[in-house]
C-alpha cells in the first residue's frame, strides 16, 4: 500500500479515528506523518484526518465542503430548495439539485428507474465544451462519492483530474474570450 | 399569437399523418423533456427567469427547420376554452392548459410535433402520428431535438443523462406512448391480466377517458416507465415489441368472439351506428363507447363506413371545447349534448360518400 497523501512512498501508518460517530482512517507514509504532524518533531496532539484530507483536497475543498455544508442543511446552494422541499413536490428545483441530493436521490431512483447510468443520446457530442464540463460534472459526483467513502486516494486522484480538465475549459473558453 | 387559426376548426391535423388506416393502434407519441442549464426548473424559477426561458427557446424553435411554419401561441392571452380546445387535440397537456404565466405553446404546421415552454421542465416537445409509427415520431422529435441543442444549452450530466424537474424523467427524458383500441380484451375480461403483464416490466397502462381519466371508449395507452439506464431505441422496441404481443391476444379475442355468434355482434355494431346517426342528443361518454363499437364493426368487417381516420377525428372533434369553438359561443352541457349529436349525424351522412 503507498501512502494517500502523496501516492509515492510506501504508508507505514494507519490512523484511524472517531468523529462524530464516524470511523475516519487513512494509510500514510513517515515524511506525510511528519508534514502533518501526526508523528515526529512537530507532533501536534490535534490533528484530525478531515483536516489532512482537506489538505489532500485544498483546491476542491470549498466544493467538498459546500456539499457536505449542503447535505447537513439539504439545501441546494444555487436553487434554495430544501430536500423537505423536494418530498412534498416531488419536484427538484434545478440541475444542481441532483448533484447536492445525489446520495438521496439514488434509492429512489434505483426504486423507479431500470439504472443509475444514463444511457442513449447526449447533447453536442462534438463540442469540446460541453463535452469537458459534463466530464468535470461527473467527476466531481465520482469525487463527492470517493469522499463519503473514505477512498482518499481516489479521492486526491479525481481531483487531480477535474483540476486538469478545468484549467483546459479556461484555456478553450479564454482564448474564445478574447 | 393568440388565436386558434381557423383551419384548425375543421379537421385535426396531426390524424393525417402516419398510418391512419391502422384498426387498433389510434396513435403514437414521442415526448422529451428538456431543461436549460443554469436556471431553476420552471416550478421554481422567478418570472424573469421564465422570461428568459421563454424568449431563448422561442428564438431558437423559430429557427427550426423542422419546425416548418411554426404556429406560437402564447397561453396567458388565451381564453380558458381555446386553451382547452389545444389539449383536446393533444398539442398541450391537460395540466399545462390551466392558467400560469410566460406559458408557450409552439405547433408544427402539420400539427406532428409540438413544444411546451414552461411546463414542469422548461421545454417538452413531442412527436405524434396516427397508427404504430413510434420510429417516425422518434425520428421527427430527435431532430428537432438535435437542432434546438445546437442552439441551446441543455442541463446534462454524464451520469444521470437530461436533468428534469422530476426523477421519472431523468436520463434520456422519453416518454413514447401508443394507444390502442382494444374492445374484445374489454369485452372477454382478459384485459386486467394482459395489462398487469405490462406494468410489471418497466411499462405502464392507463385508459383514456373522454374527459376524465377513467377507462373508455376501450381505449389504452401503453408507455414506458424508465428513463435511466436504457436508451431511447431500446425503449421504443420494448414497447414496439409487447404492443405486437397484445395486438396477438385482441386478434384472437376478436376471432373467439366472432366464433360465438356473428349475429348478436352485428346487432350490436348496427344499433350503434344507428344510435349515432340519427340520435338527438348524445353525452361525450355515450358516442365514445358508441364510436368503440363502431370501430370494433370495422375492424371485424361487419360494417365498412365510416373510416378509422374519420373515427379517430370524431373522438376529437366532439369533445367540449371543440363544439364550442365551432359553435362561436360558450355551450351548456345540455347544449352541447345536441351540438355533438348532430355533429356526428352530419358526419356520418357524408361518410359515406367520401
Ligand atoms: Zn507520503
Ligand atoms: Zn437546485
Amino acid at each position: 500500500m503507498i501512502c494517500e497523501i502523496c501516492k509515492k512512498k510506501p504508508a507505514k501508518l494507519h490512523i484511524t479515528q472517531i468523529k462524530d460517530n464516524q470511523k475516519l482512517s487513512i494509510h500514510i507514509c513517515h515524511d506525510c506523518a511528519h508534514e502533518n504532524g501526526v508523528a515526529g518533531p512537530s507532533i501536534n496532539t490535534a490533528f484530525s484526518i478531515e483536516d489532512i484530507v482537506g489538505g489532500v483536497l485544498k483546491p476542491q475543498a470549498d466544493l467538498v465542503e459546500q456539499s457536505r455544508d449542503a447535505e447537513l442543511h439539504q439545501t441546494c446552494p444555487e436553487c434554495g430548495l430544501s430536500y423537505s422541499a423536494f418530498k412534498e413536490s416531488g419536484r427538484l428545483g434545478c440541475a444542481s439539485c441532483y448533484e447536492i441530493f445525489t446520495e438521496r436521490l439514488r434509492p429512489l431512483l434505483q426504486k423507479v428507474q431500470k439504472d443509475l447510468v444514463h444511457v442513449g443520446k447526449a447533447p453536442r457530442s462534438g463540442d469540446e465544451v460541453s463535452v469537458l464540463k459534463r466530464g468535470i460534472s461527473d467527476l466531481r459526483l465520482q469525487l463527492k462519492e470517493a469522499v463519503r467513502q473514505e477512498q482518499f486516494e481516489i479521492a486526491a486522484r479525481l481531483r487531480d483530474q477535474i483540476r486538469d480538465m478545468e484549467s483546459d475549459l479556461s484555456n478553450i473558453t479564454g482564448s474564445a474570450n478574447s | 399569437m393568440a388565436d386558434i387559426p381557423k383551419t384548425y376548426l375543421e379537421g385535426c391535423g396531426w390524424i393525417k399523418h402516419g398510418d391512419p388506416s391502422n384498426d387498433l393502434v389510434v396513435s403514437s407519441r414521442i415526448r422529451l423533456a428538456r431543461n436549460l442549464d443554469g436556471i431553476p426548473f420552471s416550478q421554481w424559477a422567478s418570472s424573469s427567469d421564465l422570461r428568459r426561458i421563454a424568449s431563448q427557446t422561442l428564438e431558437a424553435i423559430q429557427a427550426c427547420d423542422h419546425m416548418p411554419s411554426v404556429q406560437v401561441f402564447n397561453l396567458e392571452e388565451m381564453e380558458s376554452v381555446d386553451r382547452s380546445f389545444l389539449s383536446e387535440r393533444y398539442l398541450i397537456s391537460r395540466e399545462f392548459s390551466k392558467s400560469g404565466i410566460e406559458r408557450y405553446a409552439a405547433v408544427h404546421e402539420n400539427e406532428i410535433a409540438s413544444i411546451m415552454i414552461n411546463e414542469e421542465d422548461h421545454l417538452r416537445m413531442h412527436a405524434l402520428f396516427s397508427g404504430s409509427q413510434l420510429r417516425r415520431a422518434w425520428n421527427l422529435i430527435d431532430a428537432v431535438d438535435s437542432e434546438l441543442d445546437s442552439r441551446l444549452d441543455f442541463a446534462f450530466s454524464n451520469t444521470y443523462g437530461y436533468l428534469t424537474a422530476c426523477p421519472t424523467n431523468v436520463g434520456t427524458g422519453i416518454r413514447c406512448s401508443v394507444m390502442v383500441h382494444l374492445p374484445a380484451l374489454v369485452i372477454s375480461r382478459k384485459i386486467e391480466k394482459v395489462l398487469n403483464a405490462v406494468t410489471q416490466i418497466g411499462l405502464t397502462v392507463r385508459g383514456m377517458g373522454g374527459e376524465g381519466s377513467e377507462i373508455s371508449g376501450n381505449l389504452f395507452q401503453i408507455s414506458n416507465q424508465w428513463t435511466l439506464g436504457i436508451s431511447e431505441t431500446e425503449t421504443i422496441d420494448k414497447i414496439e415489441r409487447i404492443l405486437q404481443q397484445i395486438l396477438q391476444q385482441e386478434r384472437a379475442e376478436e376471432e373467439a368472439m366472432i366464433e360465438r355468434g356473428r349475429t348478436e355482434l352485428e346487432d350490436k355494431v348496427w344499433r350503434a351506428y344507428a344510435a349515432l346517426r340519427y340520435a338527438r342528443v348524445m353525452s361525450s361518454s355515450e358516442a365514445v363507447d358508441l364510436l368503440s363499437t363502431l370501430r370494433l364493426g370495422r375492424t371485424l368487417g361487419v360494417i365498412d363506413t365510416p373510416a378509422f381516420e374519420g373515427i379517430n377525428e370524431m373522438l376529437i372533434m366532439m369533445r367540449p371545447a371543440h363544439l364550442q369553438k365551432r359553435a362561436g359561443r360558450a355551450l351548456k352541457t345540455a347544449e352541447r349534448d345536441e351540438f355533438r349529436a348532430e355533429y356526428i349525424r352530419e358526419w356520418l351522412a357524408g361518410a359515406g360518400t367520401r
